[in-house]
């Protein structure tokens, strides 16, 4: 039985974009305009995964009302915003709901579908038994399990969002040579155009959530006009 | 935000205006100098009205003016003997003093005057000067006589011409001619002898008691001063003096007589002209004590003077030297004249007016007043007086007005410029739409501040509108863009073959390019905010500049790139992806602008408590005008399709921001042999180095 998504999204056009390239991957998708229309659609179905935009006609936050009311009802739905606010406090104000991942539009549809698989995968690997052994990639104290996309810092674990995970494995696995440059966590990020300052305020949100399990912690280093460092063993 | 004033200041020019109040005084100075000489042409006018009403008076009283009329003409006119008044008797000692300056106004006879001349191989040449005066009902005569050989009677002869004489003819009551001859024995008293017709005998035994004389020898002759009543001269009034000379002691004979009368007229006598008490009477009716008023005859002996309490006190010879001139000789020419004159003591001013008097058609005299301009003048003077005292404290008192005035709208102004420059931050932002300067004030500048008011509210509206756009554009784009993706995405997946055709790649770069664009939008726009919450550290300035430009060789490989160190480690407080995020905006900027192979020298040095980094690029001059501006967000000097990257200018205007934003500034110039441009960085240093010196 394929997984089913519900795509919340004002713009027909794009609604029938984005179904469009997932139904190709074969997954099973509803579609809906306004968020009457999908609160009413989820009360009949379960979905498996929600993408909204946040603006929805008139509803100025209407995505995020809605992902407050989904969640309420089934408190493990993953939700993913798609959407053309990107600032920061947009940003922030989706994952403190939380969300999963938070997307800006464009989007590339690959870069969602990817994500949309592996998020579906990590959730498998969650339901499945602990049996399986632990594919981790370790960088001194930091432990990354790419599979389930889990870190932990000292044993603790980090939640990061999906990019921001992406542009934390990227520098590394590139923490061998000179780092990762600013072109390899722009692709990292799976991200149609992205500047280097928004890997930087990437970077600030990863150093944030790692600081406050460990105010020392110092480990990735900014290597001007290139990009950033593992400076950890 | 502070600019300089570039001219005067309000309360300066008002107080420069009031400057013109300093008019006042001198249009009443004006004022008062006409109304001066109205004063003194009326007073003119006055005068001679009175002078008129004098001569009127006077009119065909030709007796009194001419009391010899009975004398012919010629012998009247150049014969008559006036007698000066004189204010005190007369000492008879032979002394001149008490006769005051009456000397200069003798009248000098010489040889044209002579009655008798015995021998004409004179060696000297004869004359006499004569000055007569009159006092109480006396009669005196002074004589200069020039005489090298004095020689005086000897009593042994009888005969009274044996010596050196005078010889005086009277008409007595009757009409019959009285001769008197005066000798000396010697300097000192002289006795009068009435004689017989030859001047020889003396027809008393004893001299005449009522005539007295002396006399006193002098350098060049001798002075002799006499006395005598002047009820001796009778009703014509008429005499005649003459000097006779005798210079042989021995042969004691008369050598000539000089006379008082032209040698034309022999035997006759000189008429006698003297103050008249009938005229002074007359005048008194006029009299008034700041006016002199004189009747004169037309030889300008004065016949009667009234008034004037000051003047009483001159010599005569004073006042008739006041007589001489204009107007005098205009009267005496038949026409009344007025003249101004200054007094002697050259303070105050008179008034001269003169009326002619008629007998008939001949004017036989002049009525002459004056009087002192003193009065008017010295009103004049209390008047600027009081003018200037009440003009200046008007004067003073409405610069003080105006200076206060001036001071507090300016006050007020400066007050209101300052509250609307600190309206709008450095940035450019509206921080306050509401002026409370003058908010109240029902005046024009309560208006203007209401307009401020008004107009700040506006731009507030406006500059948030403006600092929307970019989002509300990226919003409305980023949607209808995120259309074109997908569907491409959506047609790629659909029709294979379609992925890799030029006509997909080109609008996959378009859309990518699109992309681009509203996210540097987007970057320029959040950026002051973004800057807000970034976490500020204190870093090595030197150490990022350094990684950067190791990175900038890597990434650019076909520019030379250079960087000279400073001397030692420049920590700056900020947060070091910004500083890289400027460098990125100069650095790029520098790289599209050098040509291949060309060079970026990138330096960072301490400068007085800030730390300068400059970027210096070969390659095309920037042009002036776009050197100021080149910071400001839309403003790019590249051509267009130069490069694949979207150019709006806003490079430079986020390198600005993150430069102000971190207290520091961003300049542009040219190199000085304009081989490139050069764009430098200041920033402040970090306070923790300074406060580490000073421990």
């Amino acid at each position: 039985m394929p997984r089913t998504i519900f795509i919340v999204e004002d713009d027909p056009d794009q609604r029938q974009n984005c179904a469009d390239a997932l139904r190709r991957r074969g997954y099973a998708v509803a579609a809906y305009a306004s968020r009457a229309e999908a609160l009413r659609a989820f009360a009949e179905t379960k979905p498996d995964l929600a993408i909204l935009d946040i603006m929805l006609g008139d509803e100025i936050d209407g995505g995020f009302d809605l992902c407050r009311e989904l969640l309420a009802v089934r408190p493990d739905l993953p939700v993913i915003f798609l959407t053309s606010r990107v600032d920061d406090i947009d940003r922030i104000s989706g994952l403190r709901l939380g969300a999963w991942d938070y997307q800006a539009k464009p989007v590339s549809l690959a870069f969602l579908a990817e994500r949309v698989g592996s998020l579906f995968r990590i959730l498998d690997l969650k339901g499945a038994a602990q049996t399986n052994e632990r594919k981790c990639l370790r960088a001194g104290d930091l432990e990354i399990d790419e599979e389930r996309m889990q870190v932990t810092w000292r044993g603790q674990p980090i939640e990061l969002t999906y990019t921001e995970f992406n542009v934390l494995l990227e520098i590394v696995r590139n923490r061998a040579g000179r780092g990762a440059s600013y072109d390899d966590l722009a692709r990292a990020t799976r991200q149609g155009v992205v500047e280097n300052n928004t890997i930087n305020t990437h970077i600030l949100h990863i150093r944030a959530k790692l600081r406050a399990a460990d105010p020392g912690f110092d480990c990735i280093k900014s290597v001007y006009g290139f990009g950033y460092r593992w400076s950890c063993p | 935000m502070t600019r300089k004033r570039r001219g005067l200041g309000i309360a300066s020019k008002l107080v420069l205006f009031s400057l013109t109040l300093l008019l006042i005084p001198w249009l009443g100075y004006r004022y008062l100098q006409e109304m001066q000489t109205f004063l003194l042409s009326g007073q003119e006018k006055a005068q001679l009205l009175a002078a008129q009403a004098v001569a009127t008076a006077l009119h065909d009283s030709e007796d009194l003016l001419e009391p010899h009329s009975a004398v012919p003409p010629l012998l009247r006119e150049r014969g008559t003997l006036y007698a000066y008044p004189l204010p005190y008797p007369i000492q008879l000692d032979g002394y001149l003093t008490d006769w005051g300056n009456l000397t200069q106004h003798a009248v000098r006879f010489d040889t044209d005057d002579y009655v008798i001349v015995d021998g004409d191989n004179w060696t000297e040449i004869p004359s006499f000067e004569l000055v007569l005066g009159t006092q109480a009902d006396q009669l005196y005569a002074l004589l200069r006589v020039h005489d090298n050989h004095l020689v005086y009677r000897h009593p042994g002869y009888s005969r009274l011409d044996t010596s050196d004489h005078l010889r005086l003819t009277l008409l007595n009551d009757d009409g019959a001619l009285l001769r008197f001859v005066l000798v000396a024995e010697g300097p000192g008293s002289v006795s009068a002898y009435r004689v017989d017709e030859h001047w020889r005998y003396p027809l008393d035994a004893h001299p005449v008691p009522e005539i007295k004389g002396y006399l006193q020898e002098n350098a060049t002759g001798y002075d002799m001063e006499l006395r005598l009543p002047r009820a001796l001269l009778g009703p014509d009034q008429r005499l005649h003096l003459a000097v006779a000379d005798v210079d042989d002691p021995h042969g004691r004979k008369v050598e000539y007589v000089i006379g008082s009368l032209h040698k034309q007229w022999p035997g006759q006598l000189n008429p006698l002209v003297k103050r008249s008490l009938e005229l002074q009477k007359m005048l008194t009716a006029f009299d008034h004590s700041s006016a002199r008023i004189w009747v004169i005859d037309r030889r300008r002996n004065i016949l009667a003077a009234v008034g004037g309490a000051a003047e009483a006190q001159q010599s005569p010879a004073n006042e008739l030297s006041r007589l001489d001139g204009g107007p005098v000789d205009t009267a005496l020419g038949g026409l009344p004249a007025t003249e101004r004159r200054h007094t002697g003591d050259g303070k105050g001013e008179t008034i001269l007016a003169a009326q002619p008097v008629f007998a008939g058609d001949a004017v036989v005299g002049a009525v002459v007043i004056e009087q002192g301009a003193d009065e008017i003048l010295s009103l004049q003077r209390h008047t600027f007086e009081r003018i200037t005292r009440t003009t200046l404290l008007v004067l003073l008192l409405s610069v003080a007005g105006v200076l206060l005035f001036a001071s507090r709208l300016a006050w007020r102004i400066r007050h209101l410029s300052a509250e609307t420059a600190a309206a709008i931050d450095p940035g450019g932002r509206v921080v306050r739409t509401m002026l409370r300067a003058e908010h109240n004030a029902n005046d024009d500048l309560g208006e203007l501040s209401r307009s401020i008011s008004d107009m700040l509210a506006r731009l507030q509206r406006y500059t948030r509108f403006l600092e929307n756009v970019p989002r509300t554009l990226r919003h409305e784009i980023n949607n209808p863009l995120n259309v074109i993706s997908t569907s491409l995405q959506n047609l790629a997946d659909e029709l294979p073959q379609t992925s890799n055709s030029r006509y997909m790649q080109s609008a996959e770069r378009g859309v990518a390019r699109l992309g681009r664009i509203v996210q540097s939008l987007t970057e320029a726009a959040s950026l002051e905010e973004a800057l807000r919450n970034d976490e500020r550290q204190v870093f090595d300035l030197d150490a990022l500049v350094r990684d950067y430009v190791t990175s900038c060789t890597h990434q650019y490989p076909q520019r030379r790139f250079s960087y000279q160190r400073p001397a030692t480690d420049i920590l700056i407080e900020g947060a070091d992806a910004r500083i890289e995020q400027l460098l990125d905006k100069l650095v790029e900027n520098a790289v599209d602008f050098t040509p291949p192979e060309g060079g970026i020298q990138v330096r960072l040095d301490e400068c007085n408590g800030c730390a300068r980094l400059s970027i210096s690029n070969d390659g095309p001059a920037l042009p002036e005008h776009i050197r100021r501006q080149s910071f400001d967000s839309m403003v790019s000097v590249r051509e267009s399709g130069q490069s694949d990257k979207p150019h709006l200018g806003m490079g430079l205007y986020v390198a600005r921001t993150i430069a102000e934003h971190h207290g520091g500034r961003l300049e542009a110039a040219n190199r000085e042999d304009g081989t490139g441009a050069v764009f430098t960085v200041y920033l402040p240093l970090a306070q923790v180095r300074t406060q580490e010196e000073s421990l």
